[in-house]
């Protein structure tokens, strides 16, 4: 059992579950080679969290994107992505608290970011400690989900979240609108790039719970 | 008089005797660490050891296997401060740790390797991993310069204590499935590591009789990764490195026509 915490969540991973807890680098944040450019000017960045069964690759989308070729069928991903903290009241988000048991009539073949034959996909928007969450889950087999999806409430059943630690810049109102920047359906994300990142005002770099740029 | 001239020359006589001894201990520490492939030469230019010219001068050093030891799963940050954690127990495939550091000159020919080398080769398809020590005992701006783009770098003292690591570079390769630790030593050259793990999986009786690794321990088809590795060649020839926009657009050719186009 190995513990990862950082931005404000952890969770307690079985043998042979590995995982990373991280955010995309924030505008004007010094970034290495492996993350990739920067976030714009304007944009903000929030917590991530990728736990699998799998090797997980460097470099892999938010979503997983890269990552879910290599399932396995009793192989299983998870995907916890925070949106921006102004969406948390929005009506996609009104779900309360971190799903931490999921059913296998959750799962459907159509439900994934892109289709794999096989596979199978399912997703939670909620909000939790002032937070907005997507949770996106992927089985490698959907005809495996019965055996698999308990093993995935292991780990979801280990899964906290913190309140956002609010940034001074972040007490400062915001001018744009929050509800451009929740995602307007409930289909699997379209997109590895977080859609916080086209609308919020430079002033919401919300660290959620460290006040330290990225450290966790 | 006499008396204390001769007691001057018995205590110089030791004092020489003493130093000699010193001297002695000194050389045969630096000569066991240059065998490991540590060089303590403050001449050296920091990029490596092995630019001398002549005959090969093998540095690797298998280190007996260490029964009390057992494999652990490496759990740390990421040189951008991220939390990670790395399956090593219960992977279903090898796992090559690669205990480096950002300080010695040996470790930056592994680091270089890794990053710039193309696709690294690993034998029996084992995941490469490297793992330098916590940012508390580390330069996480050279860590952040020198980690390979496509491989994981972890940052944790923790792994270090855990697999005992004598010396940098170190390499210890672990089976998931048993969580053994099946191999292990030092060098200073990839090519030598590739060496003392093809014994190692040998000595596991995880080759078959091509030297391949057998079949019911292999994972994804070669075929496979030869596309993924020559596709990450390509793109990353082309300057497209992972996170690129262009990666996740369509070109504007390909774009949907907009009202006004039609």
């Amino acid at each position: 059992m190995t513990e990862l915490a950082a931005h404000g969540i952890e969770v307690t991973l079985p043998a042979g579950w590995e995982g990373r807890v991280f955010k995309r680098p924030g505008a004007g944040e010094v970034t290495s080679a492996a993350e990739g450019a920067p976030a714009a000017a304007g944009e903000s960045t929030n917590a991530v969290v990728h736990v699998a069964t799998i090797p997980l690759p460097i470099g892999v989308g938010d979503f997983a994107s890269g990552a879910v070729d290599d399932l396995g069928r009793d192989d299983a991903l998870i995907v916890l992505f925070e949106y921006d903290p102004a969406s948390a009241d929005q009506p996609l988000f009104q779900a309360s608290g971190l799903p931490k048991r999921l059913s296998p009539d959750d799962f459907s073949p159509t439900m994934l970011q892109r289709t794999i034959r096989g596979q199978a996909g399912s997703q939670k928007f909620f909000h939790d400690q002032g937070r907005a969450f997507c949770l996106y889950v992927v089985l490698g087999a959907f005809a495996n989900r019965r055996r698999v999806v308990p093993q995935v409430n292991d780990v979801l059943s280990t899964m906290t979240i913190a309140a956002a630690t609010p940034s001074a810049s972040a007490i400062e109102p915001t001018t744009s609108a929050p509800s451009t920047t929740a995602p307007t359906t409930t289909s699997a994300p379209t997109t590895t790039t977080e859609p916080t990142t086209t609308t919020t005002a430079p002033t919401t770099t919300t660290a959620p719970a460290t006040t330290t740029t990225g450290a966790p | 008089m006499a008396v204390l001239v001769t007691l001057l020359a018995v205590v110089l006589a030791l004092l020489a005797l003493l130093v000699a001894g010193l001297l002695r201990s000194h050389a045969e520490i630096l000569r066991a660490l240059h065998q490991l492939g540590v060089d303590m030469d403050p001449a050296s230019d920091g990029t490596g050891v092995t630019t001398a010219v002549g005959a090969p001068v093998v540095r690797s050093a298998q280190v007996p296997k260490r029964p009390s030891r057992t494999a652990a799963d490496v759990v740390g940050t990421t040189p951008e401060h991220d939390a990670i954690s790395i399956a090593v127990i219960g992977a279903k495939q090898l796992t090559l740790l690669a205990f480096l550091s950002s300080g010695c000159g040996s470790c930056h020919a592994f680091w270089d390797v890794f990053r710039d080398g193309g696709p690294v080769e690993v034998p029996g398809g084992a995941r490469l991993v490297c793992v330098s020590k916590d940012p508390s005992e580390e330069s996480v701006a050279s860590i952040r310069r020198l980690a390979p783009l496509d491989i994981p770098t972890v940052m944790s003292s923790a792994a270090w204590a855990a697999y005992d690591v004598p010396v940098a570079p170190f390499f210890v390769l672990v089976d998931g499935a048993s969580g053994d630790v099946i191999g292990e030593g030092a060098a200073n050259e990839w090519g030598q590591v590739q060496s003392l793990l093809r014994t190692a999986l040998d000595d596991a009786g995880l080759l078959d009789r091509k030297g391949n690794l057998r079949a019911d321990r292999a994972g994804k088809p070669r075929a496979d990764a030869q596309r993924e590795a020559r596709a990450d060649r390509d793109l990353l020839a082309a300057g497209i490195k992972p996170g690129d926009p262009s990666l996740y657009s369509l070109p504007s050719a390909e774009l949907p026509p907009t009202a006004e186009s039609g």
